[in-house]
């Protein structure tokens, strides 16, 4: 049985639709009943999606959609979830609970999309340099000609515009 | 002066974080000696990069750690929405600059299979094999700087000598010999044949193909000769390693890493072979012409019994030696025919997203790509496998002196500039 059908069958509460695209299998959630879909996901025989290769967010410009990549060891089926986020002061549930490895890559999404995540165990932003400001990954964001030491982000004098 | 130490050590991380780490339970001992910060890093000699690990130390002993990254965040995931999926490529290469072939491999994999573009079988081939050289490259320089790092000299001489002949190797087929851009959608963009040195200057190879001929040493050539004696030279740095009584104090029993924490954390890569999973995404997922590979070569994954360093170690020996089985049975079996497709020149991929992964030296290296039907990627997420692999080095080192640090991280085998992308 197709992976699709396995999934419709279990009727997880919160799942709004299962999208087939040609590369991936796509399914879109709501962000409220995320530890129950996920959860689910991963623990359910059939699925048993153990693995999460990564999460990460895309900015649609009117809202954030948030992605989780799973992936079963057992079955060797892989699946996207996808929800959508508030671009601007969102937040979703952190769910470093069932797979310790997403603390790290939420912090990234913090970073990168200013993406709030509730119950994180240590909030912070972990790539970029202290004092930095804005979110890189969103598409309005303009990437500084320079950045100093302090993230003070300025052109250099005699470039800058009067 | 200590309590200055203290506090500047302390601003370098938030408060929550702090006190996320005062309420874990902590080591159980009789005594207790007053707790300090100690910083490791990010110049120091064996963080792989810059890395800089902030220590909470008992006495010798570490009770946790916080590793700070992003030293080396150039914001690729960026840069990628803003250059066109052709000059996007030799970007990849400085993704992880030790493995840069792999890189390019998945990004290429990612976009061919995006557009529908058909590659060669004669590319394929070629990528495999640049591909298996590349990793035993990457698994030397891991080699060489753990065995430095733990204090034996040779072995990293040794490695990196044999390094120098894979840097050879790529300098005759593209000219670079750490970045290479050698990849094309659709293909590669020499020939093996193409690629010859006429100074032919590996005298310590034994090789005497043509003694004083014109045409030197062709790739071809040189890289079959290399995959007969590299297993060789493997025996020389077991037999200065694997059962060195110092090396196996410094190694064996040291660091575990359960699977189901390994899996948690999403840790790839030798490592997880190393907790006693045979999972190989070359295996698995058969990408490229690896199931041919795997079936005529009869190669199995490699895995460790217990999941200490020194596991992980063998693991990696053993990957150097199968690596050179495949090479030798690619460059048996390649057939002729073209080595690129034609691919328009600007490329416009179709509309939708895929995600693509292929087994880097360090595990799990993945592209999510998201297409809008332009020039450009709408976005790009590299998944770089040292990021999950740092992950668990706080879990993996508590409990455990300074000097096991070395050897715990070193045998994860992180690279920064994968880590902070």
């Amino acid at each position: 049985m197709a992976l699709k059908e396995i999934i419709e069958k279990k009727e997880i509460e919160g799942v709004v639709k299962i999208e087939e695209t040609p590369h991936l299998l796509i399914l879109w959630f709501e962000p409220d009943k995320i530890m129950d879909v996920i959860g689910i996901l991963r623990d359910d025989s059939e699925l048993s999606f153990d693995w999460l290769s990564f999460l990460t967010a895309i900015d649609m410009k009117s809202h954030l959609d948030v992605i989780y990549l799973l992936y079963s060891t057992k079955h060797k089926h892989r699946i996207c979830l996808k929800t959508s986020v508030k671009r601007r002061h969102g937040s979703i549930k952190s769910i470093h609970e069932l797979f310790a490895g997403a603390a790290w890559h939420e912090n990234e999404v913090y970073d990168m999309f200013g993406l709030r995540f509730e119950g994180h165990p240590y909030p912070r932003r972990i790539l970029t340099a202290p004092g930095m400001e804005g979110y890189p990954l969103l598409k309005d964001f303009h990437s500084p000609d320079f950045i100093v030491s302090g993230g003070v982000s300025r052109k250099p004098e005699k470039f800058r515009e009067k | 002066m200590a309590e200055d130490r203290d506090r500047i050590l302390k601003t370098m991380i938030t408060e929550d974080e702090l006190s996320a780490i005062e309420a874990r339970p902590e080591l159980k001992k009789d005594y207790r000696t007053e707790e300090f910060w100690m910083n490791v890093g990010p110049q120091h000699p064996s963080t792989h990069g810059v890395l800089r690990l902030v220590l909470k130390m008992d006495g010798e002993v570490i009770v946790d750690c916080v590793p700070q990254i992003g030293y080396l965040h150039r914001g690729l995931d960026k840069m990628a929405e803003l250059k066109t999926y052709n000059q996007y490529l030799p970007y990849l290469d400085r993704a992880d600059y030790v493995s840069a072939m792999l890189t390019e491999h998945c990004y290429v994999m990612a976009v061919e299979k995006l557009a529908g573009i058909e590659v060669p079988e004669r590319a394929e081939y070629i990528r495999v094999i640049v591909s298996e050289l590349n990793r035993i490259a990457s698994h030397l320089v891991w080699l060489g700087v753990l065995s430095l790092d733990l204090g034996a000299i040779t072995p990293f001489l040794y490695c990196f000598r044999e390094r120098e002949i894979i840097m050879d190797l790529f300098e005759m087929l593209c000219g670079q010999r750490l970045t290479y851009n050698y990849l094309r959608f659709g293909g590669v963009a020499f020939d093996i044949d193409e690629a010859v040195n006429p100074n032919a200057p590996h005298k310590f190879l034994g090789i005497t193909v043509n003694p004083g001929g014109e045409r030197g040493v062709d790739f071809t050539t040189l890289a079959y000769r290399f995959a007969e004696v590299f297993p060789d030279r493997v025996d020389d740095y077991e037999a200065i390693l694997t059962h060195n009584e110092i090396f196996l104090e410094r190694m064996a029993g040291i660091g575990y890493l359960p699977l189901d924490v390994a899996l948690s954390y999403g840790v790839t890569g030798p490592n997880i072979r190393g907790s006693g999973f045979a999972y190989d995404i070359r295996k698995v997922d058969k990408y490229s012409i690896y199931e041919k590979v795997y079936n005529g070569t009869g190669i199995e994954p490699p895995t460790g019994e217990k999941g200490d360093c020194w596991d992980r170690y063998k693991v990696r020996i053993q990957e150097m030696r199968d690596s050179c089985k495949m090479i030798k049975w690619c460059l048996d079996n390649i057939p002729d025919g073209p080595i690129r497709s034609k691919v328009p020149r600007v490329l416009k991929v179709a509309e939708g997203e895929t995600y693509m992964r292929i087994e880097a030296p360090r595990g799990e290296f993945g592209i999510y790509l998201v297409s809008d039907g332009t020039n450009k990627p709408y976005r790009l997420k590299l998944r770089g496998p040292s990021f999950s692999n740092l992950s668990v080095l706080p879990y993996m080192i508590r409990g455990y002196k300074v000097a096991d640090l070395i050897a715990i991280f070193g045998s994860l085998d992180v690279i920064l500039p994968d880590c902070d992308r």
